[in-house]
């Protein structure tokens, strides 16, 4: 049975662009008031617009490189370690039973629930007493407290969603835990950790007090550079830096995006072909 | 292989118990056991994805290999027919191109010609399947696993499925230890019938010396062998001794072997020679199947069933009808 590909209905089409508006609008503000210093209420547009905010980002003062690059840096490692213990941890805690599983499981996902400044203030504190104040490790071991139960949560439900079945296949065709992992369990997990690893990157890039604690005040990222800005009420300049800061994150979504259909691509063939070749051996029957 | 004392345990609980167990070259023994009886811990077992917690696996040759067919295909999603087929070949070191020659000519006996480049979510069950067969035959194993391969397939697939790979076992002559629960499936390929319950094998044998003599009345009711009753009953039916085997204590009979009488019946005129008693009845429920009628009836407080061939007229329920029972159709057994 082939199913027909119904339009969208007006409901659908209203909710559709009503979640639109509600996520480009702030971006309306955010890009004039990068063009303007001054803009009152109740003015609809400014009476003057400069391009000040914008020189400013691009000058030697405004660091705004340096914040990017630093980001990055940050964001990669802080991807490295929730691969390192995170992709083991959903695999023990999807596809084992143990005592005390819960509690681990717990643990794991603590800093969703409990303020990570009390675990980020004794990791400092621990930091200076081992001497250990490599910024952008010390910064990134931060970020992964803070990053690591989201993607183990997000790993986990996938191993759930593939279970034991196709290691036991494979292990009943003679393959090595490494090459379950690598030829079976990677392919099969790889949208989760796409995902996940864009959550990890977008977090890490909005992380401002973790930076700050760890690093001592030193590393300049993206949040870092946009705090003093705002807290002086700089609205131009907090704008033009939003607005470049955001680049980063529109990319890393147009990378997932981009690796997701690559991979559906390599794995499956889409659907209109599907139904052709269901068509065909129907036809054939 | 050869099996001795072995025993598992999961998470301290003993699943199966001292099991002795050969199979022979070329052999198709199925194990039969109700749900929970270890069936598949056993199969694992054999297959090294479970430890043995004691025991011995032996193999005539010395070493051996096994295959294992799940009850669902679990066909690896990612990857197409083809390579699903020459996986086992890509684990051993292979290089790719003499694997996929060695999958391309398999794929003839699978009867999946044309279908190399399809992933498994574009397959039927029954092709699903048979790739999953394939995928563990291709390595030339000395024992096949099956452990209920067709169950989730209707009765037509199944049927098919399992002629087609009772033709392939006697082509290519592998063992096949199969695990089902099917009496048909087991009845129609199996050499030799072990019947395990509770992790113990209990008996093993022919599927004839099993049903016409179960060891117990735990096996005989496993196997719902219809009709079972104490010796002591049917002497009553019988109106005196029984020439039976102290030791065998109770009987069954199948229901087409007993006779249903609706109407007035003369004994001195039942001209033929043989030691058969007639049990008076009221008919219970009536079912009409493929060769008649199925038809159960209550003798006192004991329920029978008895089959009819054909479609003539049948009794109604609630009637008093009569049972006729040949004693050389009885198949004794020890409680």
């Amino acid at each position: 049975m082939v199913k027909r590909i119904k339009s969208p209905g007006i409901i659908t089409v209203f909710f559709v662009m009503l979640f639109s508006l509600f996520l480009l609008l702030p971006f309306v503000p955010l890009i004039i008031w990068s063009f303007t210093k001054y803009w009152p209420w109740p003015l609809l547009l400014p009476e003057k617009w400069s391009m000040d905010s914008w020189r400013y980002l691009f000058s030697a003062s405004g660091r705004a490189g340096e914040g990017l690059f630093n980001s990055l840096i940050v964001a990669v490692l802080t991807l490295v370690g929730n691969m390192v213990l995170g992709i083991p941890a959903a695999r023990v805690l999807a596809q084992n039973e143990f005592r005390g599983k819960m509690i681990v499981f717990s643990i794991l996902l603590a800093p969703l629930f409990i303020p990570y400044t009390v675990s980020i203030m004794g990791m400092y504190d621990f930091a200076i007493r081992l001497d250990f104040i490599n910024d952008y490790l010390s910064v990134a071991f931060a970020h992964l407290i803070i990053t690591l139960p989201y993607f183990v949560a997000t790993i986990w439900f996938q191993f759930r969603l593939i279970g034991a079945k196709y290691q036991e296949a494979a292990a009943s065709l003679g393959a090595s835990v490494s090459k379950i992992f690598f030829w079976i369990e990677w392919p099969l997990l790889l949208p989760a950790v796409l995902l996940g690893s864009f959550l990890v990157m977008v977090i890490s890039f909005s992380q401002y007090l973790p930076t700050w604690i760890m690093s001592g005040g030193t590393m300049l990222t993206i949040p870092v550079v946009i705090f003093p800005f705002a807290s002086s009420g700089n609205s131009s300049i907090v704008s033009a830096y939003s607005l470049l800061f955001f680049v980063p994150i529109l990319v890393l979504m147009l990378v997932y995006f981009l690796l997701m259909r690559i991979n559906s691509r390599k794995q499956f063939i889409n659907r209109g072909e599907d139904i052709a070749i269901r068509t065909n051996k129907h036809s054939n029957q | 292989m050869q099996l001795e004392q072995i025993n598992i345990q999961i998470n301290n609980e003993s699943i199966i118990h001292s099991i002795d167990l050969k199979i022979n070259s070329g052999e198709i023994f199925v194990l039969m056991g109700p749900s929970g009886s270890g069936k598949t811990t056993l199969l694992k077992g054999i297959a090294g994805l479970l430890p043995f917690t004691s025991g011995k696996q032996t193999w005539e040759n010395g070493t051996g290999t096994t295959g294992l067919v799940f009850q669902e295909p679990r066909l690896f999603p990612h990857l197409t027919v083809l390579e699903n087929i020459s996986f086992g070949l890509k684990v051993r070191g292979i290089p790719a191109k003499e694997r996929k020659k060695a999958a391309r000519e398999f794929l003839k006996n699978l009867q999946l010609d044309g279908l190399e480049k399809r992933y498994p979510h574009q397959l039927s069950g029954g092709q699903q399947q048979r790739v999953s067969l394939g995928r563990a035959l291709i390595l030339n194993p000395d024992l096949l696993l099956l452990d209920e391969p067709f169950a989730s397939l209707d009765t037509t697939l199944r049927q098919d499925l399992i002629e087609w790979l009772y033709d392939l076992q006697r082509k290519l002559s592998f063992s096949i230890l199969w695990v089902t629960h099917y009496l048909d499936e087991a009845l129609s390929v199996a050499d030799r019938i072990g019947i395990i319950l509770e992790g113990r094998l209990q008996q093993i044998g022919t599927p004839s010396k099993i049903f016409q003599n179960p060891d117990s009345e735990k096996i005989a009711q496993f196997l719902s062998l219809p009709n079972r009753f104490s010796k002591e009953q049917w002497s009553n039916w019988f109106q005196g001794e029984l020439n039976v085997l102290p030791t065998l204590n109770r009987g069954w009979i199948d229901p087409n072997h007993l006779q249903l009488f609706a109407g007035e019946y003369n004994q001195d005129e039942d001209i033929r020679e043989e030691f058969t008693c007639m049990i008076p009845a009221i008919v219970t429920k009536v079912r009409p199947s493929r060769e008649g009628y199925s038809i159960s009836v209550l003798a006192g407080n004991q329920s029978l069933d008895v089959n009819t061939t054909g479609w003539k007229r049948v009794p109604t329920v609630k009637e008093k009808i009569r049972i006729r029972v040949p004693f050389a159709q009885i198949h004794w057994y020890s409680e």
